[in-house]
């Protein structure tokens, strides 16, 4: 069945320097607990991916696994072409809320100004224009009001804008995104939403946990469909058709509906 | 002399050196089970830290009951009175600390290190000013900064023991209260549990064991009974009684052979010797300790990760695609590939039979994807091996129909 003519020879398969990110062969337990199965997926300049899953898929893990936060069992993740490098400033991340010191003693604005440390450097002051970069990241999430409030009196919407507002400061290519809609009004979910699409629109590369399926088709570009390992992948239109969220979900068991063949 | 020596360290360790040696030791060792027992309970509340807090907070009180029993009754050495003066200002401190928590924004950590640092260096203000008094006794009082058994009467080993024994009976009564609060407070408040006071029984056992500790171990070093013996006994179970009964066999098995020590080599300063034994105890299981060990994780680590990625291996060659070179190496290590890159026969039939494992695994990952992603190691096992033996024949029924 697999001579050896079967085995295509080493170094074909990649050819991806283009690509934003891609994962390859990435596997990721805890403990002995498999959490990724030989995840594969791509993503291309001015998408917007949506990473779906059931609890547990391991949809968060598949973003902090990409910026080296989880240690991988074995795979690659390759960011165009190259390895992830923390601090080069090409990916920035947006944690899931609630991973912050709230009591911490620092206004919004200081925090938005950490995003450009990856630019200003650990040792040399912040200056007062990286200031007036900061305030402005804020401003275009709607957020400069409230630039000079410790953070901890911040509402829920309004952190998770602060964090898109440190991210944007970032100025990276490719934007990892945990849950950013999580908690949020309608209005702060239409407003965090257009930001993502500007961004994609200028070539960004966006993937975001998302949970809402209703808004997947109008929200993004791409999704990818995640329960342990990839169930599909592709453009959200695609994907949405066929019957690979079912299957994510694991919905026709519950409804009793006969499993159709996989 | 080196075997007299070794005589008289083995008559000690019989409890055959003396009527008050025997008396010392089977106190001290009473003490460290009843320590490793309500430590447990501690740890597992995550609030072993208050235990220094409470510590360092009787010193003043130690150095206050001293002053009025001078003043008295003629003489301050007396345990009762001096372990009185102990725990009363060990309940301030522990007031401290709470009040702290509760009325500001620090965090519980900032409250101890305040609390501790302030009562110690007022009790070690006291402390000069009673070395400096021409009474008599006092000399016996820095034995509680570091215990010193050998210096300790029978009355006091007796005093030790009962007191031992009753925060262990107590601790012992108390197990379901105890463990419902730890491990969720809301539903044993739910139960109609007042979390409130078995927290303030809980933590009023506590003081009452540092109390009564700082005679063997010292109050500097107290904590350490407190938090090792658990530690150590939480690598080797996952069950509360079994947990219990090592943490207090280590906290009394340290006691035992330190305050051993102290009797053979009466400078010796016991507290000491006892954590440093305690420790030792724990670095032995932090390392060899069966799955929570470190060795055990780390060969268990590698042992997961090659048998995910030879699984993995197989799939791509029954798939027809080319695993990459260290799941080759894998393959070749596991005698599955031959010489010419090529599987063997058994490579053949283990990578078909992976193959439609597999499928069981996707199978169950679709029908019940959150009890599968839960399942420990799901997909890098026979299916067979790891889920019950109907949910598979339901998995391979459904395989079949499909």
């Amino acid at each position: 069945m697999i001579g050896p003519e079967a085995i295509p020879p080493a170094g074909r398969v990649l050819s991806t320097t283009d690509l934003p990110l891609y994962v390859q062969g990435l596997n990721v337990a805890y403990g002995s607990r498999p959490v990724l199965w030989n995840v594969e997926f791509s993503a291309t300049a001015g998408s917007l991916t949506a990473v779906v899953g059931p609890n547990g898929a391991g949809k968060s893990t598949l973003l902090r696994a990409v910026i080296g936060q989880v240690p991988r069992l074995s795979g690659h993740v390759r960011v165009f072409g190259r390895g992830f490098e923390p601090g080069d400033g090409t990916v920035a991340y947006v944690p899931q809320q609630g991973i912050v010191d709230w009591e911490f003693p620092a206004s919004a604005l200081d925090v938005v100004a950490m995003g450009l440390y990856g630019h200003i450097g650990w040792f040399r002051p912040v200056r007062r224009r990286h200031r007036a970069r900061a305030l402005e990241m804020l401003d275009r999430v709607g957020l400069a009001d409230s630039a000079g409030r410790q953070i901890g009196q911040l509402s829920g919407g309004q952190r998770q804008r602060m964090f898109i507002a440190r991210a944007l400061a970032q100025d990276a290519e490719i934007y990892l995104l945990d849950e950013p809609l999580a908690g949020v009004d309608a209005v702060t979910e239409t407003r965090i939403m257009t930001i993502l699409r500007d961004l994609a629109d200028a070539g960004r590369t966006i993937v975001a946990v998302h949970h809402d399926l209703e808004t997947l088709q109008e929200y993004f570009t791409h999704a990818l469909l995640l329960n342990g390992r990839v169930v599909e992948a592709g453009p959200v239109g695609g994907v949405v058709a066929s019957a690979s969220i079912d299957r994510t979900y694991g919905r026709f068991a519950t409804a009793g509906a006969g499993i159709g063949a996989g | 002399m080196e075997g007299t020596g070794l005589a008289e360290l083995a008559r000690i360790l019989v409890l055959d050196a003396g009527y008050n040696t025997a008396l010392v030791m089977a106190g001290s060792t009473v003490f460290g089970v009843a320590a490793g027992v309500i430590g447990c309970f501690t740890m597992l509340r995550r609030r072993s830290m208050i235990s220094d807090a409470i510590s360092h907070a009787t010193l003043p009180g130690i150095a206050l009951a001293f002053l009025c029993g001078l003043a008295v009754f003629g003489s301050g050495r007396n345990i009762v009175l001096l372990s009185t003066g102990a725990a009363a200002t060990g309940v301030l401190g522990i007031l401290a600390v709470h009040w702290i928590r509760e009325r500001t924004r620090l965090g519980e950590d900032a409250a101890i290190g305040t609390v501790l640092s302030g009562f110690f260096g007022a009790g070690v203000v006291l402390m000069s000013h009673v070395q400096t008094l021409p009474a008599a006794g006092q000399a016996g009082l820095d034995g509680f900064l570091l215990g010193a058994t050998a210096t300790m009467t029978a009355d006091e080993a007796v005093a030790i023991t009962v007191a031992s024994v009753l925060v262990m009976a107590a601790t012992l009564a108390l197990l379901r209260p105890f463990a419902a609060v730890c491990l969720d407070e809301h539903h044993a408040s739910n139960l109609g549990l007042a979390v409130v006071t078995t927290d303030m029984v809980m933590t009023a056992l506590l003081l009452l064991v540092v109390v009564t500790g700082l005679k063997t171990v010292g109050l500097i070093l107290v904590i350490a009974l407190v938090i090792i013996p658990p530690v150590t006994a939480r690598f080797w179970t996952e069950r509360l009684g079994v947990m219990l009964a090592i943490s207090g066999l280590v906290g009394g098995g340290a006691c035992y052979a330190g305050s051993a020590a102290s009797a053979f080599w009466p400078d010796m300063p016991t507290g000491a010797v006892i954590v440093i034994l305690a420790a030792m105890a724990c670095a032995f299981s932090v390392a060899v300790a069966p799955v929570r060990g470190v060795v055990s994780r780390l060969v268990h680590a590698r042992r997961f990760r090659r048998r995910v990625v030879l699984r993995q291996a197989l799939l791509a060659c029954s798939r027809g695609d080319r695993p990459d070179d260290d799941a080759l190496r894998i393959l070749r290590s596991a005698g599955l590939l031959g010489a010419d890159a090529e599987l063997t026969m058994r490579g053949h039939a283990k990578a078909a039979a992976t193959a439609s494992d597999w499928r069981l695994w996707e199978l169950y990952l679709e029908c019940y994807p959150e009890r599968a992603l839960a399942t420990p190691e799901w997909g890098s096992r026979p299916i067979d091996e790891v889920l019950p033996a109907d949910t598979v024949a339901e998995l391979r029924a459904r395989a079949g129909s499909g």
